[in-house]
C-alpha cells in the first residue's frame, strides 16, 4: 500500500536500512559470534586445495604499507591467501594475459572500468576480483519544511503525484541520480555509482531547493545502502549451496531464480545466480561489500563443476 | 445520543436518548423523564464477547479464548493436511506450528489474507521437514492465492518461528508430480498410455541429465518436470502416433495444467540429448536433429556416461583446433555472441543464462569526483522554470481542466 511505502521510505531516517531481526537472527539465536566457518582459514582453505599445509606462516609483504589496520586484518583471516594462490580464480591461460594490478575483467561486464584506487580498495590478491559498485542510497536533512506543490511547480526536473506518493521525485543528470524530497524536508538520494558522488548529487538537490526559496541546509547526510555486483566468471550449484549453508541461505527456484547468502560478517546480502553473477547489498561502507565477497570467493569456487 | 423518530408517549417530545439504568438500556425521554422503552436486563453470550467497546483482543482477560480465525485457520491446516494424505504426526506439527505463528507479534495484527495463507506455509514447512516431496506451486493451487504472497507469508514465517526447512529435491517431487498424469490404460488408448512406475523411471533419468546440463538450477522445477515426463513418454514408445503429439496437446490428454515455460525446457532438452547424441558410435558423424532424437533417447540414456565423455573430449578437441582462429567460432550449433569473453574456454553444457547473456548497456566510466565540488550556479538554473514557462504551464492545466469539466 501507498502508505506502507511512505513509511518504510521515512524509516530510512530511524533505523538503518536493512535493520530488520533476520541479520541477527544467527548471531544471537544460534549461538554463532559471526559465522566461525567463514572466519576460520582452515576450513576455507580446505574447501579449495585440501592437500595445503595450513601451518604455513602468512606473507603479507605483498601487502601496501598505506593499508588501514582493519583491512590488513581481514585479508589476514579471510583465509590464508599466500601470493602463489593470487590466480587460484583465473582459469590458466587468462592469468598469462592480465596485469595483475587491474581490477577484474569480470566476465561479461567487459565495459568494467578500473576502480579508482582508495584506500580502502583491497589488494586484489585473493579472488582478483573486485565487486562494482552500481548504486548508492543516502539521505540528508533539509532542515526545513517544504512545499512540495510549489516545488513541482517551479522545478523543470520534479515529478510530484500526491495521491501516488507523498513527495517530490527530482533527477539531475550529472551525477545521475534521483531524489525522493518530503514535506518534513528530509531527502533521499539514489543512483549514484559511488559514494562522493551521491554526496555531490544531494548538494546540488539541496541548492536546487535554496533556489527556489527555501532555507535549505545539508544536515546529517549518510550513506544508508551501498550496492555492488561482479562476475565470477562460473556456473554455481545453487542446489549444493543451500545444503550446506542451510542456515545463510534461502534458494526458493519458484520464487525467485537466485540463492539468497546473508552473510552475518559482515552484515550483507548476497544474491548469488547460476551464471555465476554475484550482487552484494546491505553495506554502509564500501569495505564492507569487498570483505564479503572475499568470504563468499572461497565457498562460490567450492561448488564450481569441473 | 437522539434517537431519531421517536416520540415520547407522555409528553410529545422528541428528544428520545439512550440511557442505561444499571446495565439495563432505555430509551428516556430528556424533557419529562418517562422511559419510552426497555430492553433487556442481561445480554446474550454474543453481545458480551462482540458488543463491548473494549476490543477482545485488548481486554485483560487472563484465559483468553481462542479467536474465531485462529480456530478457522487451524481447521484449514487440519483440511489441507487431510486433501494431501499427510500423517498425524504431520498435521500435529502443523497446527503447532500454526498456532504458534498467529500468536507471534509479527503475525497478529496482518490481513486476514495473510493468515489464510499462514495456514498453507505452515503445511509447506512440515511437509519440508518430514522430507514429503511438495512443490509450493501446489500450495498455490490448494489456496488459490498468488505465489508471490505465499513465498513472502513462508519466509516471514520459517524465520520468525526458527524453523529449519530443507527446501525438496526436484527429482523427489517428479514422482508425487508423476501421479497427476492420467496415462493408464483405463484413461486413455493402449497405444497412448504408460505406466506411473516406468514414466517415473525414464523422466528421473532425463531430469538429471537435464541438471547436470545446467537446464534445472535457477528455473522453476514444474516446467521441467514436465518437460521430462513428456519426453520420458514419448521416447518409451517413438511410434509416429505419439512424436506427433505436442506438448499442450500430451498435457490436455493427461489431464494436466499447460505450461507456457514447459515448451522451452523441452526444446532445451532435446538440445542436450543432439549433443550426447551425435556421439553414438554406429551414426558415424550423422547429424542428430530434435525431429530424430527421440527415437534414440533409449540408447543415449542407457549409455549416456560414455556419450558424456565423448562429447566433453570432442569438445575440448573443437576447441583446441578453433582457438588459433580468431573472430569464427561456432561450435556445435551454439550460439555464440562476438563480444563473449567467455569464449575461448566455453564448455560443452553452461546455464542458459551465461550462454545467451542479455547485452548489457554500455557502463558510463566512472566519473572521479570529491563530492566537494563547486555548483555552478548555471547548472542549477538550468533545473529551474523561467516565470513564463510557469504561467505556461499553469494555463495549459487549466484549459485542461476546463476541456475535462466540459466533457
Amino acid at each position: 500500500s501507498i502508505m506502507d511505502e511512505d513509511s518504510a521510505l521515512e524509516s530510512y531516517f530511524d533505523d538503518p536500512i536493512g535493520n530488520d531481526a533476520s541479520g541477527f537472527l544467527f548471531e544471537g539465536d544460534l549461538g554463532l559470534q559471526g559465522a566461525p566457518q567463514l572466519q576460520d582459514p582452515s576450513f576455507l582453505s580446505s574447501l579449495s586445495q585440501p592437500e595445503k599445509d595450513i601451518g604455513e606462516d602468512l606473507d603479507l609483504s605483498f601487502l601496501p604499507d598505506d593499508l588501514p589496520e582493519d583491512t590488513c586484518g581481514n585479508a589476514a583471516t579471510n583465509a590464508n591467501m599466500t601470493q602463489d594462490r593470487v590466480f587460484d580464480g583465473y582459469r590458466p591461460e587468462e592469468s598469462a594475459e592480465t596485469d595483475p594490478n587491474q581490477s577484474a575483467m569480470t566476465g561479461s561486464s567487459t565495459f568494467c572500468p578500473m576502480t579508482p584506487m582508495t584506500p580502502m580498495t583491497p589488494v586484489a590478491e585473493s579472488s582478483g576480483i573486485i565487486p562494482m559498485l552500481q548504486n548508492i542510497v543516502s539521505t540528508v536533512n533539509l532542515a526545513c519544511p517544504l512545499d512540495l506543490k510549489s516545488i513541482a511547480l517551479q522545478a523543470r526536473n520534479a515529478e510530484y503525484n500526491p495521491k501516488r506518493f507523498a513527495a517530490v521525485i527530482m533527477r539531475i543528470r550529472e551525477p545521475r541520480t534521483t531524489a525522493l524530497i518530503f514535506s518534513s524536508g528530509k531527502m533521499v538520494c539514489t543512483g549514484a555509482k559511488s559514494e562522493e558522488q551521491s554526496r555531490l548529487a544531494a548538494r546540488k538537490y539541496a541548492r536546487v531547493v535554496q533556489k527556489l526559496g527555501f532555507p535549505a541546509k545539508f544536515l546529517d547526510f549518510k550513506i544508508q545502502n551501498m550496492v555492488g555486483s561482479c562476475d565470477v566468471c562460473f556456473p554455481i550449484r545453487l542446489e549444493g549451496l543451500v545444503l550446506t549453508h542451510q542456515q545463510f541461505s534461502s534458494y526458493e527456484p519458484e520464487l525467485f531464480p537466485g540463492l539468497i547468502y546473508r552473510m552475518v560478517k559482515p552484515r550483507i546480502v548476497l544474491l548469488i545466480f547460476v551464471s555465476g553473477k554475484v550482487v552484494l547489498t546491505g553495506a554502509k561502507e564500501r569495505g564492507e561489500i569487498y570483505e564479503a565477497f572475499e568470504n563468499i570467493y572461497p565457498i562460490l569456487k567450492g561448488f564450481r563443476k569441473q | 445520543m437522539a434517537t431519531v423518530g421517536l416520540k415520547c408517549p407522555e409528553c410529545g417530545s422528541l428528544d428520545i436518548v439512550d440511557d442505561e439504568h444499571y446495565s439495563q438500556p432505555q430509551l428516556v425521554c430528556a424533557d419529562c423523564g418517562a422511559v419510552v422503552s426497555e430492553g433487556l436486563l442481561t445480554t446474550t453470550r454474543s453481545e458480551e464477547t462482540q458488543g463491548t467497546d473494549v476490543r477482545y483482543s485488548n481486554s485483560t482477560e487472563v484465559d483468553k479464548k481462542p479467536c474465531r480465525n485462529l480456530i478457522n485457520g487451524i481447521h484449514r491446516v487440519r483440511a489441507l493436511c487431510r486433501i494431501l494424505r499427510l500423517t498425524f504426526l504431520m498435521e500435529e506439527t502443523a497446527e503447532t506450528h500454526f498456532k504458534q505463528a498467529y500468536e507471534h507479534p509479527n503475525f497478529i495484527r496482518v490481513s486476514l489474507q495473510k493468515k489464510e495463507v499462514l495456514a498453507g506455509c505452515c503445511v509447506l514447512a512440515t511437509c519440508r521437514q518430514h522430507s514429503w516431496p511438495i512443490a509450493m506451486g501446489t500450495i498455490c493451487c490448494l489456496l488459490e492465492a498468488n505465489p508471490r504472497l505465499i513465498g513472502v507469508v513462508y519466509q516471514e514465517m520459517v524465520k520468525t518461528l526458527k524453523i529449519e526447512a530443507p527446501p525438496t529435491s526436484i527429482i523427489n517431487l517428479l514422482e508425487t508430480h508423476c501421479q497427476a498424469y492420467k496415462l493408464s490404460p483405463q484413461h486413455v488408448h493402449e497405444e497412448l498410455s504408460e505406466s506411473s512406475k516406468d514414466l517415473t523411471k525414464r523422466a528421473a533419468v532425463l531430469l538429471e541429465l537435464a541438471a547436470d546440463a545446467w537446464l534445472v538450477t535457477g528455473r522453476q522445477p514444474i516446467p521441467i518436470l514436465t518437460a521430462s515426463i513428456f519426453l520420458a513418454w514419448q521416447s518409451l514408445k517413438p511410434t509416429q502416433t505419439r512424436l506427433k503429439y505436442t506438448l499442450a496437446r500430451f498435457c490436455q490428454m493427461a489431464k494436466v495444467t499447460k505450461s507456457s515455460i514447459a515448451p522451452k525446457r523441452v526444446t532445451e532438452l532435446k538440445e542436450v540429448l543432439c549433443k550426447l547424441g551425435q556421439e553414438l558410435p554406429w551414426l558415424r558423424g550423422d547429424e542428430v536433429t530434435p525431429q530424430t532424437v527421440i527415437q534414440m533417447v533409449d540408447d543415449i540414456l542407457n549409455h549416456r556416461l560414455t556419450l558424456l565423455r565423448r562429447a566433453l573430449s570432442s569438445h575440448e578437441e573443437a576447441l583446441a583446433s578453433e582457438s588459433p582462429d580468431t573472430g569464427s567460432v561456432q561450435q556445435q550449433g551454439d550460439h555464440s555472441q562476438p563480444s563473449v569473453p567467455n569464449s575461448g574456454k566455453r564448455s560443452l553444457f553452461e546455464p542458459p543464462s551465461v550462454r545467451y547473456a542479455k547485452i548489457r548497456r554500455v557502463q558510463v566510466p566512472v566519473v572521479e569526483v570529491t563530492g566537494d565540488e563547486e555548483i555552478s550556479d548555471s547548472e542549477i538554473d538550468s533545473y529551474i522554470r523561467t516565470p513564463q514557462e510557469i504561467r505556461d504551464y499553469v494555463e495549459a492545466k487549466e484549459a485542461l481542466a476546463s476541456s475535462d469539466d466540459e466533457l
